[in-house]
């Protein structure tokens, strides 16, 4: 074994702080462009949406490693999509990784295959805290997406999503952008506590922020109780479909 | 240091023109106090009036006088006639009556206390527990003065020097004042929220039994406030959010206020703070030096980095210093309910203050919050908002605390195969090993096994008798057991690396009891070549950790699971011969197996003739079944069935395995003896020839 892998095993093990990860799952189909034509008119969004994004998951990586706690406890993984899924970003301690740049991809909203491709890195790196016997709470997936799903892989990717939020073996995060958002699909991905809410007018900084604090707020919390989450109105949408959490 | 005013002879002589200075029963009974007071030190002392020598101190000098003990009389004497030649000098004088309390320290205490307000203090003591209580008055700061106290003693060369404060809590520290009631519920009368008034902020003026006090600065934000620091020299004010300004809250500080605590690792209220329309909007605490054990200790990247310089004698000291705060606490009848590391601050130094202290569980108000990781299983998943805490679940978070800080970091319950902190305490698995108690192979990977099996074993069998057999051990018992570990770190007696490299070794007789390999070299740490995590490695034994033809270092995990593969000649499947059953073939002597685990299970079988039991590989359980029974070898051939010669008349045994054979081969049953067919059978040879 490379002495970097030796060195980043004893980094795993050494670090004895329960860990939370947290997998953002992320539209990258080209509507995340900003860029809409209406016949002749071309109308350009600037920053666009998919700047917005990137802003904000650098600053969410910045918030995280000035919080020496969330530093040790947060490990973030990166998985965009369109018609298919990849994985931008894997598990790693978030001390020593720089926030990636997503870039635009092709045309197709898998919500599936995206949230297959999660499910199944959270799996594997639980296995990996069980074998090194490190602690770690419920694992976090967020979801992020503005459009309506090209596929059927959604149905059976959701019912494994309920299915682990029910054995509370899960907490989802699933967040609408804009008009097109297709909540009834988003719901499946949901709680009845936590419902997908909408992003106000890309507010992804806010809603970044909000999650960095909500991490921070994991490892205080009383036993019996829910994790204290800071209020949403910062970045949710007071219209949207369902009540803020 | 020897002589004290070095630093500044002349600010010290403006020092002890206005001191008191007060002198104590062991600086008397000191063999070199006489040359203290009047060689070149001694006269800097000059300047003061007299000495104050308390009535208990003579008394107690008089006690000594007739004690048990030679040496003990002979130092009493020595100081009673110190003491006489001081007061015909006119430069020592008694004071106070036989009225006073029966203890001169606490006598010496009340009165710096209340002298220290007008003068300066001079103790003359050996005794550094009091050092510490009366330095403790001054970092209080429950009453301020710009006056100073110092404490002094003699030493050996006869001068006088500081005298070091001690670390840990006389019994006669503890709080004799007040205590709090034990009651056996929550109080009743419901808690409101107490509406109305500004929220202060940095500029804010709030009122305080010692004056107005403004807010400074913003210094911290908690879950129910903020932390400002303020005008008033070492006092913080914590700001309730509103919907943590309630009735209870409020009538639980007014009820620490009434009492006092003088240990300075706990920052007890000293009054509270109200705004303009005399709303209570906060508190106000001494102000306490440090920064989060969550981060300075608990995050092993972070304390190699801050604090290089430590070793585990100041990881023992924090522990110890925890274990009788939490003691101090529980003598003063208060339950902390939420001691957990954010609200424990530590300094460079290694010094350790428990803040947020209005989270405390006094009387009947409870402390609704807790972090899982110190929350007893008993607790886990409740709600702990009306649930009155008691010292056992205070004793569960204590032992967790000291666990983590002793194994920076890590919780006890964290095992390979767990995961949630909560389920964990609730599954209450132990993975480390202690005496015949073998742990299970569950330690968690990295370096905490190291650190365990280097812990001494009166700390080892404390901790299993609190996270295996489900016992607790109070503070007073933590502290104990802590003050030996800090004795062995002190005489050399076990390691003082916080991350020891080595485990302890395995004495030859420790070895031979527990049949274990006794440890011949020195033990390396050697990082796996399959996985990386580090193990320990005899530096004698190679052949024990070093395998195959590459000569790959594998840690006994993985020189179980790999190896070479053989070919099984029972069920002609692969199997492995793993590096660690390699070498101990080789070492005793044998060759490789040539039958897979599963072939080579022996079944045990019993005779149905002579019962005999024997056993024998699984696959050749067939060999000793005849018609249906288990017959050993020997009956096999010596029993069967009776039948007659049909050419000698003799009576011969049909043996089973006979019968056997010839039923295999399809063979009619003999006719004739064993040794009639052998003579048929080589007649019928000669007459072919």
């Amino acid at each position: 074994m490379a002495t970097d892998q030796v060195l980043r095993k004893q980094q795993l093990f050494i670090n004895p702080t329960a860990r939370l990860a947290v997998c953002l799952v992320l539209d990258c189909s080209p509507s995340m462009s900003g860029r809409r034509e209406w016949g002749a008119a071309v109308q350009q969004l600037d920053p666009s949406p998919i700047e917005e994004l990137n802003e904000g998951v650098r600053e969410f990586f910045d918030a995280i490693q000035h919080d020496e706690i969330a530093a040790y406890s947060a490990e973030v993984a990166i998985v965009r999509f369109d018609a298919k899924a990849e994985t931008v970003l894997d598990f790693s301690s978030t001390i020593d990784v720089e926030a990636p740049t997503l870039e635009l991809m092709e045309q197709g909203t898998s919500i599936g295959n995206a949230v297959n491709l999660a499910l199944d890195l959270l799996e594997q790196r639980k296995a990996e805290y069980k074998e090194a016997g490190i602690d770690y709470y419920q694992p976090w997936l967020v979801l992020m997406t503005d459009g309506q799903p090209n596929d059927d892989a959604h149905v059976a990717a959701a019912h494994r999503t309920s299915q682990l939020l029910e054995a509370r073996r899960l907490t989802t995060f699933c967040v609408g952008i804009g008009d097109g958002a297709d909540f009834p699909t988003l719901r499946t991905f949901a709680t009845v506590e936590r419902p997908p809410l909408r992003l106000r007018q890309f507010a992804f900084r806010d809603f970044f922020e909000w999650l960095s604090q909500s991490i921070h707020q994991v490892s205080q919390t009383t036993p019996g109780e829910a994790p204290q989450m800071p209020p949403t109105r910062s970045w949710a949408d007071p219209a949207g479909p369902d009540e803020p959490w | 240091m020897t002589a004290v005013p070095s630093t500044a002879r002349k600010d010290w002589t403006d020092v002890v023109s206005n001191a008191l200075v007060f002198v104590d029963t062991s600086f008397l009974m000191h063999p070199r106090a006489r040359d203290a007071l009047y060689g070149t030190d001694g006269r800097l002392l000059y300047a003061t009036k007299r000495l104050i020598v308390p009535d208990s101190v003579v008394r107690e000098l008089l006690k000594k006088y007739n004690d048990k003990n030679k040496s003990t009389r002979d130092a009493a004497e020595m100081g009673l006639r110190l003491l006489e030649d001081l007061r015909q000098a006119n430069y020592a004088v008694r004071r106070g009556s036989d009225r006073d309390g029966r203890f001169a320290d606490a006598v010496i205490l009340s009165k710096i206390q209340e002298f220290w307000v007008r003068h300066n203090v001079i103790l003359l003591t050996q005794d550094r527990a009091l050092a510490r209580d009366a330095r403790a008055i001054e970092t209080s700061r429950s009453v301020q003065s710009r006056h100073r106290i110092f404490v002094l003693c003699a030493n050996d060369s006869g001068g006088l020097s500081h005298l070091k404060s001690a670390t840990e809590v006389p019994a006669n520290a503890m709080p004799r004042k007040r205590t709090f009631r034990s009651v056996t519920s929550p109080v009743i009368h419901p808690d409101e929220m107490i509406g109305g008034g500004i929220v202060p902020g940095i500029g804010s003026q709030l009122r305080s039994r010692f004056g107005m006090v403004t807010l400074i600065d913003e210094m911290a934000r908690g879950g129910e406030g903020v932390i400002f620091e303020t005008d008033y020299a070492g006092i913080v004010a914590k700001v309730f959010h509103p919907n943590a300004r309630t009735v209870h809250r409020i009538e639980k500080i007014e009820r620490m206020l009434a009492a006092t605590s003088s240990l300075p690792a706990v920052t007890w209220p000293v009054s509270l703070a109200t705004g303009a329309d005399n709303e209570v909007q906060g508190v106000f605490l001494p102000h306490a030096e440090g920064r989060k054990l969550a981060t300075e200790v608990f995050l092993p990247n972070l304390l190699k980095i801050r604090h290089s310089e430590w070793t585990r004698k100041d990881l023992v000291s924090l522990a110890i210093q925890l274990a009788e705060a939490v003691q101090y606490l529980h003598a003063l009848g208060v339950i902390v309910g939420d001691l957990n590391p954010q609200n424990i601050l530590v300094t460079d130094d290694a010094r350790l203050t428990i803040v947020d202290t209005d989270s405390f569980q006094i009387e009947g108000y409870t402390c609704p919050v807790g972090m899982v990781t110190f929350t007893p299983p008993e607790l886990q998943g409740k709600q702990l908002a009306g649930v009155l805490r008691t010292q056992s679940h205070d004793a569960f978070a204590l032992a967790t605390m000291i666990f983590m800080i002793l194994m920076p970091g890590k919780p006890p319950y964290s095992q390979q195969g767990g995961g949630d902190p909560g389920a964990n305490i609730n599954v209450g698995q132990f993975p480390y090993p202690f005496g015949q108690q073998r742990g299970g192979t569950n330690q968690p990977a990295g370096p905490w096994r190291t650190i365990w099996s280097n812990l001494p074993y009166k700390v080892k069998q404390a901790f299993h008798r609190v996270f295996a057999d489900k016992q607790r051990l109070t503070a007073a018992e933590w502290a104990a057991v802590l003050k030996g570990y800090a004795g062995m770190l002190e005489r050399g007696h076990a390691t003082d690396e916080i991350f020891p490299m080595h485990f302890k070794g395995i004495s030859k007789e420790v070895g031979d009891r527990y049949g274990l390999q006794p440890t011949t070299g020195r033990l390396i740490q050697v990082p796996c070549a399959e996985c990386g995590s580090l193990f320990s490695a005899d530096e004698t034994t190679p052949d024990m950790w070093r395998f195959g033809e590459e000569q790959r270092e594998l840690c006994p995990t993985h020189a179980r699971t790999l190896g070479t593969q053989r070919t099984c000649i029972d069920c002609g499947e692969k199997f492995l011969f793993s590096f660690a059953d390699q070498a101990s073939y080789k070492r005793n002597g044998l060759l490789p197996p040539k039958r897979c685990e599963q072939c080579r299970v022996r079944t045990k079988l019993q005779c149905a003739i002579c019962d005999n039991e024997f056993r024998v590989l699984s696959s050749e359980v067939e060999r000793f079944t005849f018609a249906g029974r288990t017959l050993c070898d020997g009956c096999a051939d010596t029993a069967g069935t009776p039948f007659e010669c049909a050419e000698c008349h003799r009576v011969t045994v049909y043996s089973y395995r006979e019968q056997a054979f010839h039923d295999r081969k399809g063979y009619v049953a003999p006719k004739r003896c064993k040794a009639c067919r052998s003579k048929r059978k080589a007649n019928a040879v000669d007459e072919r020839q």
